[in-house]
């Protein structure tokens, strides 16, 4: 495995792995903190419209998965806003629109379709430089973001009611971090794919929040659970050959569960 | 000084009529004390004062820059979230002008350290919100809301889930504050306090005139 190092697209995948964590560990505690985990299934499944544009228009793909991402993030939000519609029944009108669009816009490209498994299940040796170059950008950025205004985020992810009171501008907080989950799910498509990314974003903060006593706490935990999970499941799936996206899923689900059966008598959460 | 003013306010929701035809003035230094049925628009009133909810008919007039702060009836949020009580009063204090990678001051710690022992929740302070029966929980709420220095603090039924020692306890903490702080009040408690100079009775069923001002 060790050999494997000289190649670059092996180099790729462990530092995107890396990257990958940092936001995924951030915005996944935020998405299961603030329950948007059926928001962040819709987002990410309605990206496969937009990569299936990409491939219409002969544009990178991913380009456009981020451009349907956002539009659905912000289309959910307002559109709960101005109607009396539940918000699962929104994001499950985005969710199945989405995949619609992206298998119509296969089938009009014209030549052989291309094949979507590396966007649906993942393939982390597929990370080009650009990728990271655009995972670093998106960390920095969401690092920045959040920890600048960390104590206004945590008041408005755990009372939004009292923050909007206060005078803290919720609705922007909102939109600002609609779009972050947007480009996170983006970001996450190409290591665990559209399908598998929920797990992602879920299971490192589901495993944290048992261990942690504070929102900065569950954050940096989850980071490096995600980390360990990703280059763990990298591992196995690139020593035996198997799917890569999959495996790292698996990696974490095999965790999130011996957390559960060993962790659930010391959960901190339970102590007073 | 007029802090708020409603003129002929109503408020439907669907066909429901929850409030109608509402004129009330809360002047700074009132102590007000509102009551009346359940379902019958109380909660909604206090909402409009916080901002929270529009009237569906009517004008609110509210003076600039007034500071608010808020003790729900019910709460909200998400009991388990990963959070001290200390760092939950002390969102209170979040009011003020934002700042970058802000951190609490020394005098903002011992400020908050004061409000908690004086409502005896000082010892919990690192406890997590979890754990916390409905009665801390009610306290911690009351100091979250104190802590924004407000220049009116809406209490919507903050004594519910207290026994009769904190609910005292709570009435004499609001009464010493209620020279500096206009306070409104939702209760069903029947001794109601000394310092209370107004009251109103809230139901849809009855219009509502109220010009709040020092007994």
């Amino acid at each position: 495995m060790i050999e494997a190092f000289k190649y670059t697209f092996v180099q790729n995948a462990v530092i995107g792995a890396v990257l990958a964590s940092i936001a995924c560990g951030i915005i996944g505690t935020i998405i299961v903190e603030k329950k948007l985990v059926m928001m962040s299934g819709g987002i990410a499944h309605s990206s496969f419209g937009g990569i299936g544009l990409g491939y219409y228009l002969s544009i990178e793909p991913i380009i456009g998965g981020l451009f349907f991402s956002i539009i659905t993030s912000v289309g959910i939000v307002q559109i709960k806003r101005k109607t009396n519609v539940n918000s699962d029944t929104i994001i499950g009108i985005f969710w199945a629109i989405g995949m619609a669009l992206g298998i119509l816009f296969i089938a009009l490209t014209p030549g052989y379709p291309p094949d979507m498994t590396s966007y649906l299940f993942g393939d982390i040796l597929t990370i080009s430089r650009w990728d990271v170059l655009f995972m670093l950008i998106m960390d920095t950025l969401l690092l920045f973001i959040i920890s600048s205004l960390f104590h206004y985020w945590r008041a408005y992810l755990f009372d939004d009611e009292f923050s909007k009171i206060i005078g803290i501008p919720v609705r922007l907080y909102e939109y600002i971090l609609f779009i972050l989950i947007a480009c996170v799910i983006v970001l996450l498509i190409k290591i665990v794919g559209i399908i598998l990314v929920i797990a992602l974003l879920t299971l490192p903060p589901a495993i944290s929040k048992m261990f942690s006593e504070s929102l900065k706490k569950m954050m940096i935990l989850s980071v490096w659970l995600g980390i360990v999970f990703c280059i763990t499941g990298f591992t196995i799936s690139y020593l035996y050959d198997i799917p890569s996206g999959a495996t790292i899923i698996l990696v974490s689900g095999t965790f999130y569960f011996i957390s559960i059966i060993l962790g659930t008598e010391n959960a901190i959460l339970n102590k007073k | 000084m007029e802090l708020i003013h409603f003129k002929n306010i109503n408020m439907f929701y669907q066909n429901i009529c929850a409030l109608r035809d509402v004129n009330l003035t809360i002047k700074k230094g009132d102590y007000v004390n509102i009551t009346g049925p359940n379902g019958g628009g109380k909660t909604t009133l206090l909402k409009m004062i916080t901002g929270m909810v529009k009237p569906s008919s009517g004008n609110i007039s509210m003076k600039k820059d007034l500071k608010i702060g808020y003790v729900p009836q019910h709460t909200l949020f998400d009991r388990w979230f990963p959070i001290k009580v200390k760092d939950v009063a002390m969102m209170g204090m979040l009011n003020k002008p934002k700042k970058y990678f802000h951190q609490f001051t020394e005098e903002e710690v011992k400020k908050t350290e004061e409000v908690m022992d004086c409502l005896n929740i000082l010892t919990i302070q690192d406890a997590q919100i979890t754990g916390l029966s409905g009665g801390q929980l009610q306290k911690v709420l009351f100091a979250r809301a104190v802590l924004t220095n407000p220049d009116l603090l809406v209490l919507d039924e903050p004594t519910s889930n207290l026994d009769s020692e904190s609910k005292d306890m709570m009435n004499t903490y609001l009464d010493k504050i209620s020279k500096e702080v206009t306070i409104v009040k939702v209760t069903h408690e029947e001794n109601i306090s000394g310092s209370v100079n107004k009251r109103v009775y809230v139901s849809q069923d009855v219009k509502v005139n109220a010009a709040a001002g020092r007994k």
